[in-house]
């Protein structure tokens, strides 16, 4: 099961994320549902860090399956604004994936 | 360099029996509205297998585990006691 957690600030923004485990619905190098979930996820990373260039704290392990997304504490208007977007696009897709694949995706949104 | 593992999530065993081409029917399951979201009673919050999410403040399971809105108002997640908890503020 792959868990997705999405963190959230008292304004309901999304402030980061954190995606760990295995799907484990085939074998490595044919699990469409983590290449799914890889590919949204650290697709979202890579805009928000190369398009928008927000220096987002980016940490991962392959070995272990794991990644993790925290935005800085402090960030411009607009730069919040296309976070936004990015974040939220992403949230979208994990839930279509979610809806989809439910036995091997779960999705926790945590209040900060 | 690339920078996205599109295996990021998988699992690393070789061989054994292959799941291959297996696909799940679609459930319909899944978060509806996230934390922060306006909501009508009787509105679906989440759809469930079981009861991994159980129904805080002004909200309620139904038959099929399903939580919904008893009144008008913000989705709120949250943990009780170790479980997830959906409720609902008042606006």
């Amino acid at each position: 099961m792959i868990s997705v957690k999405i963190q959230k600030n008292k304004d309901s923004k999304i402030v980061g994320y954190e995606v760990s485990g295995h799907s484990n619905s085939a074998e490595h190098g044919q699990d469409i549902i983590c290449a799914s979930v890889s590919s949204i996820t650290q697709t979202a990373a890579l805009g928000l860090l190369t398009v928008v260039g927000i220096n987002i704290k980016f940490e991962r392990d392959e070995a272990k399956g794991f990644q993790k997304v925290t935005l800085p504490s402090e960030l411009s208007a607009e730069d919040q604004i296309y976070s936004d977007i990015i974040l939220l696009t992403m949230l979208a897709g994990l839930s279509d994936l979610y809806e989809q694949y439910s036995d091997f995706i779960e999705i926790i949104i945590e209040e900060k | 360099m690339a920078f996205i593992l599109i295996q990021l999530h998988a699992t690393k065993k070789a061989g054994g029996s292959s799941k291959n081409g297996r696909d799940s029917i679609s459930k319909r399951l899944g978060v509806k509205l996230f934390g922060g979201e306006e909501i009508k009673a009787g509105s679906i919050i989440l759809r469930q297998r079981g009861s991994s999410t159980l129904p805080g403040e002004n909200a309620y399971m139904g038959k099929d585990y399903s939580i919904h809105a008893k009144i008008d108002g913000i989705v709120e997640f949250g943990e009780k006691g170790g479980r997830k908890i959906a409720s609902v503020k008042a606006k």
